[in-house]
């Protein structure tokens, strides 16, 4: 049997404390190359924080980050910096740059002419299903889906291998939603990109994902491919994905 | 001075009244304001207890210096996010050093010129932007987002997937044309 190769993304042992909160209390996580890995797990769990971690925004307080077997946890200047450019992201908020036309904010990492910046843009607009008049408009001229796929635009124009999603489909209506999640599946797919995605959407983790991991207690509890989901028995995953109100997981402040 | 868009003119008109002692208006501004104040503070903190406390001490503030608001030299909104990026940086600065995540993004004080070296508070905004418009877009845009809305070289950095030394040295060049311009223009 040949040995597995080289995790793209790598966490272990991955602790962090805000105040007298153990937000992670001991992550261990792989996501192997061009593989998209989508986190589950109740708001305030700490997902977004891992992220965060795994971009050197937050310090951790034990344990090891790697990115393609190299360490990344306590790297500063340009290593740092070395190291963020090859990840993407597309946060809750999109925050693309009110003052810059939807061309300028896509290629804003991009080097080269202002001609070539925008006819870089426009082909990543063209990926995300928006044609090349979106170009000139400014973002408070679009609606919350097509400032989410501008920012996806964004996200995969210096094509990173790595893309981070955190919450992608927040405040869209389904429809865009449904749009959204296709797109992400899509272009992951054929930019080979290593995906990393949170969501509390079940129907986004089942149009994108191939493996999902579900984060509780500041643990990954459970994990497994897509296809085993639906039969996991382990029930914190079972109330999530459900829905219910009903089982182990207990709202904060609620009585034993 | 350009004329106010809509919001900004009822916002200048709140904090008018408040500078009254207006109990009410001063409610109807913290509706208008505190999600985004409150964004600007967490994205310096990133801990959200810090944060809001913080905000709490922002509208204390908000509500003393009222009447110090001149709506001929500021929008309402970059008036109150100015006091709430700088209440936020003074906590982060006050953190024990080995709990600071993202200090090195307000090294650019001690490297470069002072962000409002030259610029004197009888400047207006219509100047302002006017010197902002003057500059490379992307260098115009990162000065805004950096100094206008709180944002950090790290989180814009990360955003953007361009180096936090690019950032600066746009920041720094495009401070240095600003103030060439603004200072130009006052003779």
């Amino acid at each position: 049997m040949t040995s597995a190769p080289t995790p793209r993304i790598e966490l272990a042992g991955v602790t962090k404390r805000f105040g007298s909160r153990q937000v992670l209390a001991g992550i261990d996580l792989a996501v192997a190359p061009g593989e998209s890995l989508v986190i589950i797990g109740g708001s305030g769990t700490g997902k977004s924080v891992m992220l965060k971690c795994i971009l050197g925004l937050i310090p951790i307080d034990a344990g090891s980050i790697r990115v393609d077997g190299q360490e990344v946890a306590g790297l500063k200047g340009a290593a740092l910096d070395a190291h963020r450019t090859r990840i993407g992201m597309l946060f809750q908020g999109g925050a693309l740059f009110d003052s810059l036309p939807v061309w300028r904010n896509i290629s804003f990492a991009l080097p080269g002419s202002a001609a070539e910046r925008k006819a870089a843009a426009i082909d990543n607009l063209a990926r995300v299903g928006l044609g090349p008049e979106v170009a000139d408009l400014k973002p408070a001229e679009l609606s919350g889906g097509m400032q989410k796929r501008v920012a996806l635009a964004r996200a995969i124009a210096a094509r990173p291998p790595i893309i981070f999603f955190d919450e992608p489909t927040a405040g869209l209506d389904p429809i865009t939603a449904a749009v959204i999640n296709n797109l992400i599946r899509t272009l992951v797919t054929d930019l080979k990109i290593t995906a990393l995605t949170i969501t509390h959407d079940m129907a986004s983790v089942r149009h994108i994902a191939d493996r999902v991991a579900m984060l509780h207690g500041g643990k990954i509890i459970w994990q497994g491919p897509l296809a085993s989901l639906d039969g996991c028995d382990n029930a914190h995953v079972r109330q999530f994905i459900t829905g219910s109100a009903e089982g182990p997981i207990q709202m904060p402040g609620a009585r034993a | 001075m350009n004329p106010p868009s809509p919001g900004a003119a009822e916002l200048s008109a709140l904090l008018l009244r408040v500078a009254d002692g207006d109990a009410a208006a001063f409610q109807a501004f913290y509706d208008r304001t505190s999600a985004k104040l409150f964004g600007v503070i967490l994205r310096i903190l990133i801990e959200r207890q810090e944060s809001e406390d913080v905000l709490q001490d922002v509208y204390v503030s908000i509500w003393r210096k009222a009447a110090t608001f001149d709506p001929a030299k500021a929008s309402p909104i970059t008036w109150a996010t100015t006091i709430a990026r700088n209440r936020a940086i003074d906590r982060l600065r006050a953190r024990p050093r080995a709990q600071v995540p993202v200090e090195q993004a307000y090294d650019l004080a001690d490297d470069g010129p002072a962000p409002d070296a030259g610029l004197s508070h009888a400047q207006d905004t219509q100047r302002l932007n006017a010197a902002l418009a003057a500059l490379e877009p992307r260098h115009a845009a990162a000065i805004r987002a950096c100094y206008f809305e709180g944002i950090t070289y790290d989180e814009l950095a990360t955003r953007e997937q361009v180096p936090v030394g690019t950032l600066k040295s746009w920041v720094r060049r495009g401070l240095i044309r600003m103030r060439g311009a603004l200072e130009g223009n006052e003779a």
